[in-house]
């Protein structure tokens, strides 16, 4: 059982990083119903561990570790259940629509090219800020082939043409 | 970090964006609950699975296995064994929404299951759709704003399945049905599951809306537009196999009910395609019209609307598509008026409601008739209700196997 104090702990910690999880997860699924679904789904397996997880340095690495392989288990299904449409949402959004449309869509793009585990690695020592053992140790993978796996992915991302040249730009 | 590095986290940034909802921890706490108890559940299963293989093979060593294949669903008298029950719903805008829905037992009245939005801080909108009898799916609505100018943040349909325990074994979000920015009302799924049907509004206010097809295999949806604005294509309902979508519509001139049809319904277009199928007569409040799987008759609830008349009627009738002729008078029952609030003789009158419901094979229906004071709730055997839990009900609740 756990106790009310943990409850709390992972309450805040729910509360305080769950938007950054569904961003890394959107970058891993490019569809915002997936990538609640399965930050969800990491959460709901990571709760009954919470106690041994929390004594951690950092209980965020694991969870991100049980999303990441989460979705490589999906993503190795034949048949993923549920498709997500694309649907743009009809309602008016805030700051320059076109110049972060052309971006999203590069990026989805781009990072659908990649194979599921240059994703997430590019991801998670990118976008997360992680560091190489972390990686490593999290999709249980050796530090060189974090490294080696980074930089085929920034290549390949090099060799598309319209996110090469977003990276190119000085600024949006 | 490199400048590469730094570049590239910045598109990843501007790409990802912010997110459109929350994960709530009450939500991640209900999935984990829901979880264990299915991990419980089938763990139990499983050793009962093995029970029965011993006792199988040792009935099979003895000559004792007819081999007859169980039918887990329907109780002894062939009913279905389990009914999904809405409480009443709470009027938002055009759609009506529900936090919780409940599983009870036919025979017991007991509840068995409880169903809820897997959404976070959805509801559920409109009426629970049933598909073969162990298949449902809900609409689960995300609104925001309050009292007049309720505001639509999204929808989306799931789809849920009873087991033999009367217990619900998971939640799916069905392909196609995301649906930000809209609002759900009247879903109808097709007997085999593979296409649902419902009423999509921008807006909980003012909005004319489409009616959606959704091919639940594929994500494809069509979206078909109504033929006059103001006159609507009232009760939905789909195919066995989702092919056709039916609706029913009041003419006004002769006063005429028309149940019409249109075909591939996964086209989409305007509903002025659609093929009469059959005309009903009658000034009453048609609340219910399904056709037979065969297509051969047409099942009709009425409740009675005539001006001076001291108390209500209702009636469920089966007609004959062929002739357009009544055939079969299923159920008929008086609502006294006595005990409306507001009701005087000689005025329309008002609140008798039916809301009436059938089973997959069109042989079993569920009656919830009367006025606002008490409705009867119960299941129809050879004319007479058979009662259900609660036998009386208040106004709103909606059953269906």
């Amino acid at each position: 059982m756990i106790k009310d104090a943990e409850a709390e702990g992972f309450a805040e910690f729910v509360a305080s990083r769950e938007r950054a999880l569904q961003r890394t997860a959107w970058l891993l699924t490019g569809d915002w119903a997936l990538a609640q679904d399965l930050v969800q789904t990491a959460l709901v397996r990571s709760w009954p561990r919470w106690e041994r997880i929390r004594q951690r340095d950092s209980p965020e690495i694991y969870v991100r570790k049980v999303m990441v392989n989460t979705w490589l288990t999906w993503t190795r299904r034949k048949w993923r259940g549920e498709q997500a449409c694309a649907d743009v949402p009809d309602d008016a959004a805030p700051g320059d629509l076109a110049t972060e449309t052309a971006v999203r869509v590069a990026v989805r793009e781009a990072l659908a090219t990649l194979t599921q585990r240059q994703r997430a690695v590019l991801v998670m020592r990118v976008f997360d800020d992680m560091s190489e053992a972390d990686v490593g140790q999290a999709l249980n993978i050796a530090v060189g082939t974090v490294k080696s796996t980074a930089a085929h992915a920034l290549a390949k991302l090099r060799q598309d043409p319209l996110l090469a040249g977003l990276m190119d730009k000085e600024s949006l | 970090m490199s400048g590469t590095d730094t570049r590239l986290r910045e598109l990843l940034e501007i790409a990802a964006g912010e997110p459109p909802s929350t994960v709530s921890v009450a939500a991640v706490r209900r999935l984990a609950r829901r979880r264990r108890t299915l991990r419980t559940t089938i763990a139990a299963a499983s050793a009962a699975v093995a029970c029965a293989a011993v006792s199988i093979a040792a009935a099979g060593a003895s000559g004792l296995v007819s081999g007859r294949p169980s039918t887990p669903r329907l109780s002894a008298a062939g009913v279905p064994q389990f009914y999904v029950q809405q409480g009443p719903p709470a009027a938002n805008g055009f759609v009506s929404v529900s936090r919780r829905a409940v599983v009870r037992d036919t025979a017991t009245g007991a509840v068995t299951a409880t169903v809820s939005c897997p959404w976070a801080g959805a509801a559920i909108s409109g009426d629970i759709a049933a598909a073969d009898g162990e298949t449902f799916f809900m609409a689960c609505l995300q609104s925001g704003g309050s009292g007049r100018h309720p505001t639509v943040i999204g929808s989306r349909i799931y789809r849920f399945r009873i087991t033999g325990a009367g217990t619900v074994d998971s939640y799916s979000l069905v392909a196609g049905a995301v649906l930000p920015g809209r609002a759900v009302e009247g879903l109808a799924a097709a007997a085999d599951g593979s296409a649902i049907a419902m009423w999509s509004f921008h807006s909980l206010l003012f909005d004319s809306g489409t009616v959606l097809v959704v091919n639940t295999r594929t994500g494809a949806r069509a979206s078909w537009r109504p033929t006059t604005p103001g006159i609507s294509a009232q009760d939905l309902s789909l195919s066995p196999t989702g092919r056709e979508l039916r609706f029913l519509i009041f003419t006004g001139h002769p006063q005429t009910w028309v149940l019409a049809q249109v075909t591939q319904a996964n086209r989409g277009g305007s509903l002025g395609r659609a093929r009469v199928l059959v005309h009903v007569p009658a000034s009453q409040l048609i609340s219910y019209a399904r056709l037979s799987p065969d297509g051969s008759l047409l099942t009709v609830g009425w409740a009675s609307a005539q001006p001076r008349a001291a108390n209500g009627e209702v009636s469920i009738e089966q007609i004959s598509v062929r002739t357009g002729k009544v055939i079969r008078v299923l159920f008929r029952a008086a609502v006294p008026a006595s005990g409306i609030a507001g009701y005087r003789k000689g005025s329309e009158p008002v609140g008798f409601g039916d809301r009436v419901s059938s089973d997959p094979s069109g042989r079993y229906f569920i009656v919830i008739y009367g006025n606002p004071t008490g409705m009867h709730n119960g299941w129809l055997r050879r004319g007479r209700l058979v009662p259900l839990t609660p036998a009386v009900a208040p106004a709103g609740l909606y059953e269906t196997w």
